[in-house]
C-alpha cells in the first residue's frame, strides 16, 4: 500500500492562458499584424493580436477597424467628437481624421499582443 | 413559448465578417466542387440568382454585375456557427440547434421577451458580424412563419406572434405549401379540398384532416393554432450523420468507391463517438452524373441495419461494404456517393444482443478510444483502419475558397 501525496488535495488544473487573456471567447479573434505602422504602440510586424469584438471601443483604445474596405490596427481617439486614428511607426505619429465620405467602422478592440520569442534567434537591435 | 433564431444569408455573412470588400455587392457561395449556388447575399437574390443554380449558368452574369462567387469554407462556417450558438445559449439555455444557422429556444413568456430578443440580436451582430432574424411564437411551426416575417425587415428583425387576431390575419397571407412540414406533394391535395392558405388549414375540420392526411398534418394544424406539439430536442444532437461528396473525376471501380466510402464512414463514426452516440444502421448512396449525355442516369440507395446499435467503425465498414455491393453496377461512371448513419441515440440506451459479450464490446471500445485520442493528438489520420486509402485522389475542388480565419494559425486575418 502506498501513501498518497500530501499535495493531492491541493491539485488544480494548470494555468490556462485562454482564461487569462480572453474575456469573451465567442467574440474574440486572433489576427496577424503585417508591417510596423504601430511599432510605437508596441506592435511588431508578425505579431499575433487578440481582438475582442464584444467590447465597445473608447478613446485611447488600440482597435482593429475597417477603413474603406481595408483592415487597420490603430489607436482610436475622439477629438471634439470627431473620430481620429493614430499610427506610430516608432519615429513619428500620423493622425487621420475620419471624413464624412469614409466608410469606417470599428471591428474590435485589441486586448493582447502575443509574440513568442525563439531563444536561439533573439535580435537585440 | 418558442423563439427561432435564424442567421441571415449565413455563409455569405461569415465571409463578409472578414472581407469588408464583399459588403454591398452580389456574393454567392458555391457547393462542394463549386457546382451550384448554396448561399446568396441579398444583392445576389435581387439579380434573380436562384438557390441551387449551377455555377456555370450564372457565372458570367454575376461577374458582369460586379458580383463574386466563393467556394464554401466549412471550417469557417462551423466555427462561426459555434460562436453564434454559444451566444444564444448564454441567454436562452434551453436550446435546440436545428441546423448550422438556425436554432429554437424554449422560453418563458415574459413582457420583456422582445427586448431580450433584440438585445441578443445586437450581441450576435456585434461579436460575429452576423445578422439574425428572430421569430417568437407559441409553437415552432408558428415561429418559422414569424421568422420569415422578420427576415425582410431592415432593422430590429424580430417578429412576435402574441395576438390571435393578428396571427390569423398573417396566416391568411401564407400559402399552405410554405408552411413548415407540408411537403410539395401535399399541397395539390390540400388545394383540391379548398385549403389554400395556412389560415384555411387552421379552420379545416379536424376529422377531415385526420381522415385524409393522418396524424402528422393534424399536428401541424395544432401547431398553427398555437398548441405546441413538436418535441423540443434540448441537446442539439443530430439524429443522423451524413457524409457525401460529388467527385471531380468520376469513379468507376468498386474498390475505389469502397475506399472513398470507407473514409466517409470513418469520419462519420468519429463524429458519432465524439457526441457520445451510437447508430442503428447505415445508408449507402450512389449516383451517376444527372447531366451526362452519354450515360443513362443511375442512382440507388441501400440500407443495412445492425443487430445492435453501435459506434464501432469496423461494424459500419462491414455494413457499408455490404450496402455498396447491393447497389454497385459495373461500367457506370459515378459522380456522387455518400453514407448516412441513422437511428442515432445516446450510447448504451438500447438492448444488448444475446450473442455479443460485454467484454468484446469493451475491448473494441477501448481500442477505438485510443485511436481517436492519438489522431486528435498527432493530427487527423495518424492511425487508420486497414481498408481506408492512403491517399484520396478526389480532392474537393475549392478554387475560390477564403481563408480559415478562425481555425488555422497560418490563415489568420491580416491587419496593417
Amino acid at each position: 500500500m502506498s501513501f498518497g501525496s500530501p499535495a493531492q488535495d491541493f491539485s488544480q488544473p494548470g494555468l490556462d492562458l485562454n482564461q487569462l487573456l480572453i474575456r469573451h471567447p465567442n467574440g474574440t479573434y486572433f489576427v496577424r499584424m503585417e508591417g510596423n505602422a504601430m511599432l510605437g504602440g508596441g506592435i511588431k510586424d508578425g505579431d499575433l493580436l487578440l481582438v475582442d469584438r464584444a467590447i465597445k471601443a473608447q478613446s485611447d483604445n488600440i482597435v482593429v477597424c475597417t477603413l474603406n474596405k481595408e483592415f487597420y490596427v490603430r489607436k482610436f481617439k475622439t477629438h471634439q467628437d470627431r473620430p481620429l486614428l493614430l499610427a506610430h511607426d516608432g519615429k513619428e505619429t500620423k493622425r487621420y481624421f475620419i471624413k464624412a465620405e469614409d466608410e469606417f467602422s470599428i471591428w474590435g478592440v485589441v486586448t493582447a499582443i502575443i509574440r513568442p520569442l525563439d531563444p536561439l534567434h533573439v535580435h537585440l537591435d | 413559448m418558442y423563439i427561432l433564431i435564424d442567421c441571415d444569408n449565413f455563409f455569405v455573412s461569415c465571409e463578409r465578417a472578414f472581407q469588408p470588400h464583399l459588403q454591398n455587392r452580389a456574393v454567392v457561395v458555391l457547393s462542394n466542387n463549386d457546382g451550384c449556388v448554396v448561399a446568396r447575399s441579398n444583392e445576389a437574390k435581387k439579380l434573380g440568382i436562384a438557390m441551387g443554380s449551377p455555377y456555370f449558368k450564372i457565372a458570367e452574369d454575376l461577374r458582369a454585375q460586379g458580383g463574386l462567387a466563393l467556394s464554401s469554407n466549412y471550417e469557417l462556417y462551423a466555427d462561426m456557427s459555434q460562436r453564434v450558438m454559444n451566444l444564444i445559449k448564454e441567454r436562452f439555455p434551453n436550446l435546440e440547434i436545428y441546423s448550422i444557422d438556425e436554432a429554437f429556444a424554449e422560453v418563458k413568456e415574459t413582457e420583456s421577451i422582445v427586448e431580450e430578443a433584440l438585445s441578443l440580436r445586437n450581441t450576435i451582430l456585434q461579436q460575429t458580424g452576423i445578422s439574425v432574424s428572430i421569430g417568437i411564437a407559441p409553437s415552432k411551426t408558428l415561429c418559422k412563419i414569424a421568422g420569415e416575417r422578420a427576415k425582410p425587415l431592415t432593422r430590429d428583425k424580430v417578429c412576435y406572434f402574441h395576438n390571435a387576431e393578428a396571427t390569423a390575419k398573417i396566416l391568411s397571407e401564407v400559402e399552405v405549401g410554405n408552411v413548415w412540414g407540408i411537403g410539395r406533394n401535399l399541397k395539390p391535395r390540400l388545394n383540391f379540398l379548398g385549403i389554400f392558405t395556412a389560415q384555411d388549414l387552421v379552420r379545416a375540420p379536424a376529422g377531415l384532416i385526420r381522415r385524409h392526411f393522418g396524424i402528422n398534418l393534424e399536428k401541424t394544424v395544432m401547431e398553427l393554432q398555437g398548441i405546441s406539439c413538436l418535441a423540443h430536442e434540448h441537446n442539439g444532437e443530430q439524429q443522423s450523420l451524413m457524409c457525401s461528396r460529388s467527385f471531380e473525376h468520376e469513379v468507376q471501380t468498386f474498390e475505389e468507391l469502397r475506399r472513398i466510402l470507407g473514409e466517409f464512414t470513418d469520419s462519420a463514426c468519429q463524429r458519432l463517438r465524439r457526441q457520445g452516440g451510437e447508430a442503428g444502421g447505415i445508408i449507402v448512396y450512389l449516383s451517376t452524373n444527372r447531366f451526362s449525355k452519354n450515360e443513362e442516369f443511375y442512382q440507388n440507395t441501400s440500407f443495412i441495419g445492425l443487430n445492435r446499435a453501435s459506434a464501432l467503425t469496423s461494424k459500419f465498414l462491414k455494413a457499408m461494404e455490404q450496402g455498396l455491393r447491393e447497389i454497385y453496377r459495373e461500367g457506370k461512371h459515378y459522380k456522387r456517393a455518400g453514407i448516412t448513419l441513422t437511428e442515432i441515440r445516446k450510447r448504451g440506451a438500447g438492448q444488448r444482443n444475446l450473442f455479443e459479450t460485454e467484454a468484446d464490446e469493451c475491448r473494441e471500445q477501448k481500442l477505438l478510444q485510443a485511436v481517436d485520442d492519438l489522431n486528435e493528438k498527432l493530427g487527423a489520420k495518424t492511425i487508420r483502419f486497414g481498408s481506408l486509402s492512403q491517399e484520396i485522389k478526389h480532392f474537393i475542388r475549392r478554387e475560390h475558397r477564403s481563408q480559415s480565419y478562425t481555425t488555422s494559425w497560418q490563415e489568420l486575418l491580416k491587419v496593417h
